[in-house]
């Protein structure tokens, strides 16, 4: 773009009051240079805000009930298709995790498959909210090993975090068709809300990996693995204190004995 | 809720500069409503309701204005706000000239420079609009703008309708 192009684009923006300051004032010295079109912006400022009464003065109240009851219709329909897509990505979330999130390392995750921790994420906003997780049939953690034990087959350790204020609120299972995938909703003593999902890595997989943070849609991940069995915790608090919330539950696991093992 | 219910009150507003008629104006909505609700899932995943809703008037808009077309005159730029303007006589004057001057731009300006100074929108979003590149919004808003001026610095003396300029 050539020089005048460039300086009438700024003169635009300058127009519509949509310039930074500094680049604001630099418009203005250049126009200070140049009387003549210095006038002729400040009459199509002044031109634009007269406009800008007239057009609104000028349309007329409306209370047409047809456009009313359309769009209610419309809001209906688009508030119904948020919420398909949500529980659709909870799903999905469900799918992807049995193909390809434990599969996957954690710079893979990072770098190109976001996807599985946005799902992730949709999966928590969806429990965290839901009318199971208000009226919660197990409350204690003895009662969801056992149920998910009884369920699954195999010997799985929720994290007791009520020494650190907070309370499990409830749980699902997620049944996938290479492994099961825990999902436990905490609220701590704000009445915050996180949820922890627990998984069997990789067969081969043990030791303690260190905990990546990542900010997905507005919350924030965090995933490691213990003894082979992998952890997210999603939350909408500030990455450091879910690395802080992701300390104390490995603090919570000692000994690096799996969280969640196979019998 | 509330933010949705505004979007429909920009959406009157920019029908009403299009149309300049009342009925007509709420017609434009509803199509638009209608469209909107029939192409639902068009809409992308966190996408901005607002150019979404307006282009899909835009473009119903401009369809209407084709067949039209064929009909005998219906020029929009004939047909002065039915509104009364309160304020007085030298205000309702004022708000009549300006939108006469508006009146004597081509149409692409004129939708240009309403959705900027109306609708308050970003370049980009205005330019998604009307399907057109960011770079020939800003000409049409630029040579829109200054024949305005003219315009208005002839007000008072006939003036003519420009039915085509440079980069419109």
């Amino acid at each position: 773009m050539n020089g005048p192009d460039a300086m009438n684009l700024k003169i635009q923006a300058y127009i519509d009051g949509r310039l930074a300051p500094g680049e604001r004032a630099r418009v203005r010295d250049q126009l200070d240079r140049d009387p003549a079109r210095r006038a002729e912006v400040e009459a199509e400022i002044a031109l634009m805000a007269r406009l800008r009464g007239a057009l609104k003065e000028t349309t007329p109240e409306q209370d047409d009930p047809t456009t009313d009851q359309l769009v209610r219709t419309l809001g209906e329909r688009l508030h119904g298709q948020r919420r398909r897509r949500i529980a659709f990505q909870a799903c999905a979330a469900a799918a992807l995790i049995a193909v390809g999130w434990l599969g996957s390392t954690v710079t893979d995750r990072f770098l190109g498959v976001p996807e599985s921790l946005q799902l992730a994420v949709a999966g928590h906003e969806l429990f965290a909210n839901s009318a199971y997780a208000n009226n919660p049939v197990i409350v204690a953690e003895v009662d969801m090993e056992s149920a998910f034990g009884r369920l699954l087959g195999v010997a799985i350790d929720i994290p007791d975090l009520s020494a650190n204020g907070m309370t499990l609120i409830a749980g699902r299972l997620i049944d996938l068709t290479d492994g099961p995938v825990v999902q436990v909703l905490y609220e701590d003593r704000r009445r915050e809300r996180f949820s922890l999902y627990l998984a069997a890595g990789a067969p081969n997989s043990a030791g303690t990996s260190s905990i990546e943070v990542v900010e997905v849609d507005g919350l924030t991940a965090g995933i490691w693995s213990v003894g082979g069995t992998q952890l997210t915790v999603v939350s909408n608090e500030p990455p450091e204190q879910v690395l802080a919330l992701a300390m104390e539950i490995s603090d919570a696991s000692p000994d690096a004995a799996p969280v969640y093992t196979a019998q | 809720m509330t933010d949705f219910v505004q979007q429909i009150e920009g959406l009157r507003r920019y029908a009403h500069h299009l149309t300049r008629d009342r009925s007509a104006a709420e017609d434009l909505v509803q199509d638009c409503l209608v469209s909107a609700i029939a192409g639902a899932h068009t809409l992308r995943p966190g996408a901005p309701l607002r150019p979404w809703l307006f282009r899909i008037m835009y473009v119903n808009h401009v369809a209407g204005w084709r067949r039209r077309r064929r009909s005998p005159v219906d020029d929009v730029g004939e047909n002065l706000p039915e509104t009364a303007v309160d304020g007085g006589q030298d205000r309702s004057l004022e708000l009549s000239e300006t939108l006469r001057a508006l009146d004597t731009l081509p149409q692409v300006q004129r939708d240009a420079i309403a959705l900027i100074a109306l609708e308050d929108m970003s370049y980009e979003q205005a330019a998604s609009v009307l399907g057109i590149p960011v770079g020939t919004l800003m000409s049409r808003l630029s040579r829109g703008r200054a024949n305005l001026r003219r315009a208005m610095e002839n007000d008072g003396q006939p003036t003519l309708r420009i039915v085509a300029s440079e980069g419109a």
